[in-house]
């Protein structure tokens, strides 16, 4: 078993996104053969695989960020090249390659078994075993032209150079060890992490709770490292929220036709609201703009793009149906469970994640009426479904109980005003109100 | 707003109008009355191993380049798509020329004969120069964009005045053109009649910048002729072509006849580096038209048309180009990091005191840490 652990992909980087895996566990893969998609804050660029063998772990999702260190892939790789024994020719050899002098071209080392020199004489290229660290050994050139054979005394040496580091003190900078000594951690205590065995100021943080013997009393407070989902989550509600006016409107609405219609057939509640809602867009085209404010544009698009928002176990994703004006009620029910289902095994593309131009946000399901959204960046609106009450409401100048629901409109106040964002909510309000004025309009 | 263009001396500018090319993309064997003075010697084995050196020079930057993915080097300057330019040149030196490169000259470093185990460590960063210049005659890998081509008509006046026939030849893409550097190495290279060719990879990007941003859609070749230096226009993508033009350039140089300028046209189809994205500023439908271009698949087929029967020679290709791969990848998985005290070691040629004091105090500091903390 081998672990690949995420590479700096540019220069200096800290972490880097999975967009798409081109494997699955259990498939079997070669050596360069591309096994993923990864977008760094550079660009995005193919994974090629470091090992011939079966793939046993993938330890990140799509659209997971994974930081530069951490575990990707765990291979099983059948030819195990590691430096681990069993290489009995390795260790047959070892002595004689000290003792013998450097076989001539034609005669293998006097030691070493003829079926050795057999081998690599006849194993094909990509099974010969790799000459690995004998190239390096006592600075021997590497030289494309040479015979196998050749070089083959030279590959039995051990790989001596590794003993250095291991015999090297730890080192820290002057900082660190001043912290350490006020500490009283013996630096050579601790296990470094830093570059080339640096101990760093968070290796004396984990020594200096690690090693203490007594019972640690219960922390005011812990931390955790915000990563993935949560850490994208976190940047695009601050930029929206930074950086776009929002304001809201709502609109309390007699859902029961709409329910009954719900009830009745296949479509669902929510695919009927979206309905509702893309008629709603095509009378206000402006809901679904994007407003570009580095060159102070208003981009309009030919069609609507709805995002679904969906709470999944890593955080909250929001996946497009595109062109889904199109779409009837049955198909966005369906589209609509579909989007939910991958959102949340995490097998959306990076298209289905950023392409939507408005969104809605099911957040009756959770039991409330409604709240003021966050904008998704780079949209102009975003609608909230509340929770669909059973309550008291005038109905044909009687009191009577109805299905009632808060539809919440927050929009991009740079974009629309209040007349269109009342106008936009109005326009759902009746529809949902009235299902049939849909074939009206 | 036109531009009048001086109409050039046929011969100070060969190929203005269309590259000279002498294989066709199908592998035909075309005519070209200069370039074919200098292919007489070129036969069936000659040209098969020419494709050999391009197929191992492909697979070892396409190693290297898989080896940055997975975290064994920290950079790689790809050079796929300029095989043929940087081989057809490299094997019109004699061993004893100089060349002085950029950092995309990998085809270069490969045929000169320089340590891949050493190669390696510089794009690990483990090493500011790798091979030794002395040994294969190839200065270090020059980052500073055209600053070779000094060194290279520096180089090529030294030997001039010593009575030496050595040629010197400095590569450099497109983009190095509009440097001061090259210019400058141009009025020199002039000026003392240097025995040097200049030979500029046009592979059509500075990063991301368009050739014809820089050119004004003009053919880079014909800048040296304002130079008085005389210029040839080639077909980076055709081995022949390239090799016969550095012929033509190496011989004026070693005969007197002072510098030449050889326009490579061709394209770099990776990344500028592995740190770039290409798909920022260039459409994918460009580079499939430069695929069709290919410089290896078009030996293959004059090869074949030759009547060469290719399955062992694609056998034997592969074969020396995976055992290259091999090495290369254990060298660069292997390579471990100078020590510090290294960084005083090549300063000076001659040790000098002061230099030594300083390591002796690193030494000192680096020992005091380690009493420090007992």
């Amino acid at each position: 078993m081998k672990t690949f652990l995420l590479p700096d992909l540019g220069e200096g980087l800290t972490d880097s996104e999975i967009v798409a895996w081109r494997v699955k566990e259990g498939d079997a893969v070669e050596l360069n053969q591309p096994l993923a998609d990864i977008e760094t804050a550079k660009a995005v660029v193919e994974l090629p695989s470091p090992y011939e063998g079966t793939i046993a772990k993938l330890h990140a999702a799509e659209g997971e960020t994974v930081d530069v260190g951490a575990p990707l892939i765990d291979f099983d790789v059948a030819d195990d090249d590691a430096p681990a024994p069993s290489g009995s020719d390795e260790s047959a050899t070892d002595a004689s390659a000290h003792d013998d002098p450097a076989p001539s071209p034609e005669g293998g080392p006097v030691a070493t078994p003829a079926d050795t020199v057999a081998e690599v004489r006849d194993a094909p290229a990509p099974e010969e075993k790799p000459e690995k660290v004998s190239v390096l050994v006592g600075h021997i050139t590497v030289h494309g032209g040479k015979p196998t054979r050749k070089r083959r005394a030279w590959d039995v040496e051990p790989f001596t150079r590794q003993e250095r580091p291991s015999g090297r003190p730890n080192r820290a900078m002057p900082p660190v060890r001043k912290l350490a000594k006020e500490r009283g951690i013996d630096l050579q205590s601790v296990r470094p992490s830093g570059r080339d065995g640096l101990v760093t100021r968070a290796d004396l943080e984990t020594a200096g709770t690690a090693s203490g013997p007594q019972a640690q009393p219960q922390p005011a407070s812990t931390r955790e490292k915000v990563t993935g989902l949560r850490k994208h989550t976190a940047a695009a509600m601050t930029q929206s929220a930074l950086t776009v006016p929002h304001a809201a409107t709502f609109h309390q609405v007699d859902v029961t036709e709409t329910l009954a219609l719900a009830r009745s057939g296949d479509a669902s509640f929510l695919a009927l609201a979206s309905r509702a809602i893309l008629l709603a867009a095509k009378r206000w085209p402006d809901v679904t703009a994007a407003f570009h404010a580095d060159t102070m544009e208003l981009e309009r698009f030919a069609h609507i793009n709805l995002g679904i928002a969906v709470s999944t176990d890593r955080g909250l994703v929001v996946a497009s149906i595109d062109e889904a004006e199109s779409m009837d009620a049955l198909e966005l029910t369906a589209a609509i469970k579909d989007r939910a289902t991958r959102a949340r095994e995490g097998s959306l593309t990076m298209a289905e994640l950023t392409s939507s131009n408005i969104t809605i946000s099911n957040v009756g399901v959770f039991g409330v009426d409604g709240g003021i959204p966050i904008l998704n960046p780079g949209e102009s609106a975003i609608i909230a479904l509340g929770a669909v009450r059973r309550m008291p409401w005038e109905h044909e100048g009687e009191i009577v109980l109805r299905d009632v629901c808060t539809v919440t409109v927050s929009f991009d106040h740079r974009v629309l005003d209040g007349r269109e964002a009342a106008g936009f909510l109005a326009d759902i309000a009746a529809v949902l109100e009235r299902p049939a004025l849909a074939l009206a309009r | 707003m036109s531009i009048t263009v001086p109409a050039p001396d046929p011969a100070l500018a060969a190929g203005l109008d269309c590259p000279l090319r002498v294989l066709d993309l199908d592998g035909t064997r075309l005519h070209d009355p200069l370039l074919d003075a200098h292919l007489g010697d070129i036969d069936e084995s000659a040209l098969a191993d020419l494709y050999l050196d391009m197929v191992r020079v492909r697979r070892l930057d396409t190693e290297a380049f898989a080896l940055t993915r997975q975290g064994h080097l920290v950079l790689w300057p790809p050079l796929l798509g300029q095989e043929a330019a940087q081989v057809g040149a490299a094997r019109s030196l004699e061993q004893r020329d100089w060349v002085f490169g950029s950092y995309r000259e990998h085809g270069f470093a490969l045929l000169r004969g320089a340590d891949m185990a050493e190669f390696a460590r510089i794009w690990k960063a483990y090493a500011h120069g790798g091979w030794d210049p002395h040994e294969i005659n190839m200065a270090p890998s020059q980052i500073i964009i055209g600053a070779q081509s000094l060194h290279g008509v520096g180089y090529a006046m030294a030997a001039k005045m010593d009575g030496s026939d050595e040629v010197a030849l400095t590569a450099f893409g497109d983009g190095a053109t509009s440097e001061g550097d090259v210019n400058e190495a141009l009025v020199w290279a002039s000026a003392f009649q240097a025995p040097v060719v200049f030979l500029c990879q046009n592979n059509q990007y500075a990063i991301s910048e368009p050739v014809a941003v820089q050119s004004g859609g003009l053919p880079l070749a014909l800048r040296p002729t304002g130079f008085g230096i005389p210029s040839m226009r080639v077909d980076g993508n055709d081995v022949l072509a390239m090799l016969a033009a550095g012929r033509i350039a190496v011989e004026r140089a070693r005969s007197g006849g002072g510098p030449t300028f050889i326009e490579a046209v061709t394209y770099r189809r990776g990344p500028h580096t592995t740190t770039d994205d290409p798909k920022r500023y260039r459409d994918e439908a460009e580079v499939e038209a430069w695929v069709a271009k290919d410089p290896i698949d078009r030996v293959e087929r004059a090869l074949e048309r030759m009547g060469v029967d290719m399955d062992p020679v694609r056998a034997e290709a592969k074969v020396r180009a995976d055992r290259l791969a091999k090495e290369f990848r254990a060298a660069a998985e292997h390579a471990e990091p100078p020590a510090a005290e290294e960084i005083f070691d090549n300063v000076y040629a001659q040790p000098s005191r002061r230099l030594e004091r300083q390591r002796a105090e690193h030494l000192a500091f680096v020992a005091s840490l380690a009493e420090e903390s007992k």
